[in-house]
């Protein structure tokens, strides 16, 4: 994770806040496109940062293997 | 005259001086002179003839006390004389008839005795002896007669002892007047080769006056001065001369200073045969505990450095089953949470937006209903005052106002006859 950068739980609870705002009737219209454009960024980046953790942890478990 | 005042021999001492004679199987003739002269007088000094008959009788009698007669110069001696005028020369002169050993032995121990003090007082005596003899002295210096029987016996002595021992011989005088010289410029000598060990200093047996010019204080104090320490062995066992004081170790005979010699490097021989059997006794079992106990420190080395690692393999398996085991699923379950919010939120702005549509068709279904044209198609008339905007109560008419009247399919223009009130 780069300097400055989110982490996994902060965007995950950005996340969970957005998706909550959006079914809430006190949230204006006008801001709908906006908080689904920025959950959909969210669930994006979240996915990467899964994949990325899973090929490393698979990664560091071969080399264990063939240490063995 | 003389035979009568001196009817029988009489005794005579002094320093023998042979002069130009030489002591032979004939007649020889010496002085006698004054042994102690006072101050700087000439020592008084008297003719002697020995002829060859009483020479050939006095040898066998010395030689029955196991001793040799010899005269040389500067021996002291006692003799046993008959004064007389020799006819040739009308000189008074003593024909010798009799030798006294004793005197002559006792004359050279009183010499020695005071040289000794001498060199004793100056410490002179005591200086070789305090050097270090060598543990394996095989590198030996030898001052001898060349060819000499002692010279032989010493080195036959080396030889049977099947040592490796290099002699280094410096030959020299070992009786007469040039003894003193001689022997100590061999020794001298000697002194230019460091890689000795010892110095041996040896002649056979002779008699007191033979033996005596090793009492010689030069060969003493060279002997001192020497690097290396010296075995004087010098005559037989019954012998004393000055080196044997000044040396370091003193030799009965000459065969007993290459013993000396020969017994010193087999003494290191055997201690260093002891201390390897004491090695072999101590050491090699005391080598053999410590190759077991190695031995074994290194199996049980073995056994820790493999149970461990065995243990951590074990370990790390199961470690790593067990990130396998939790890790890989809790990504997949937040991939899960990801899908649920992804479709939470895909249902709430769904909802959110049919809510919305059904609030705007609501207003539209309002709005449908509350439209005129729907009323004026019903029936319903809408009047209009003269500026055109709607009459919702009968207040704002007067008769004779003009009043619009829109219908569903057109306007009817009215003018108002009567305002009744309800």
């Amino acid at each position: 994770m780069k300097a400055g950068e989110k982490s996994y739980t902060e965007m995950l609870e950005e996340l969970t806040r957005l998706v909550d705002e959006v079914g809430r009737e006190d949230c204006p219209v006008d801001g709908l496109e906006t908080r689904v454009a920025r959950a959909a960024e969210l669930i994006r980046l979240l996915r990467e940062r899964l994949k990325a953790t899973e090929v490393a942890v698979k990664s560091v478990l071969s080399g264990l293997e063939s240490a063995e | 005259m003389l035979s009568m005042a001196f009817p029988e021999p009489v005794w005579v001492r002094g320093v023998v001086a042979l002069g130009r004679s030489k002591p032979g199987a004939g007649h020889t003739y010496f002085q006698i002179m004054d042994s102690c002269p006072e101050g700087s007088q000439t020592p008084a000094s008297a003719d002697c003839a020995l002829f060859a008959g009483d020479r050939v009788r006095i040898s066998r009698e010395v030689g029955r006390m196991g001793l040799v007669f010899e005269l040389q110069d500067g021996m002291e001696a006692r003799f046993l004389v008959s004064p007389g005028i020799y006819e040739r020369n009308g000189r008074f002169s003593y024909v010798v008839r009799g030798f006294d050993p004793d005197y002559t032995g006792a004359a050279e121990a009183l010499h020695l005795k005071r040289l000794m003090e001498k060199l004793e007082s100056e410490g002179v005596l005591g200086e070789n002896g305090t050097l270090d003899f060598p543990l394996v002295p095989l590198n030996v210096g030898l001052v001898t007669a060349e060819g000499s029987a002692a010279s032989e016996d010493f080195l036959q002595t080396l030889r049977e002892s099947n040592y490796p021992f290099r002699v280094y011989a410096a030959w020299a005088s070992m009786q007469g007047a040039e003894t003193s010289g001689s022997v100590t410029r061999a020794l001298v000598s000697l002194t230019g080769l460091s890689c000795l060990d010892a110095v041996v200093i040896t002649r056979g047996g002779g008699s007191a006056t033979d033996l005596a010019w090793f009492n010689d204080e030069s060969i003493a104090r060279t002997i001192a001065q020497l690097p290396f320490p010296v075995i004087s062995g010098i005559g037989h066992e019954t012998d004393m001369t000055l080196p044997d004081f000044a040396a370091h170790t003193r030799a009965k005979t000459p065969t007993h200073a290459g013993m000396i010699l020969v017994d010193r490097v087999a003494s290191f021989c055997d201690s260093l045969d002891n201390e390897i059997r004491k090695l072999h006794g101590s050491v090699i079992p005391r080598l053999n505990l410590e190759r077991m106990r190695l031995s074994k420190c290194s199996s049980s080395l073995r056994e820790m450095a493999t149970r461990p690692a065995f243990g951590n393999l074990a370990l790390i398996s199961r470690a790593t089953a067990l990130i396998q085991g939790r890790v890989l699923p809790r990504l997949s379950g937040q991939n899960r949470t990801l899908d649920h919010l992804l479709s939470q939120l895909s249902r709430r702005v769904s909802e959110r937006m049919t809510r919305i549509g059904a609030v705007l068709d609501r207003m539209d279904a309002e709005t449908a209903r509350r439209d005129p044209v729907r009323m004026l198609a019903l029936g319903w008339t809408i009047a209009l005052d003269s500026r055109g905007k709607p009459l919702k109560t009968v207040d704002s008419v007067n008769p004779e106002d003009k009043v619009s009247l829109r219908l569903s399919d057109g306007r009817l223009q009215t003018r108002v006859e009567k305002v009744e009130k309800d």
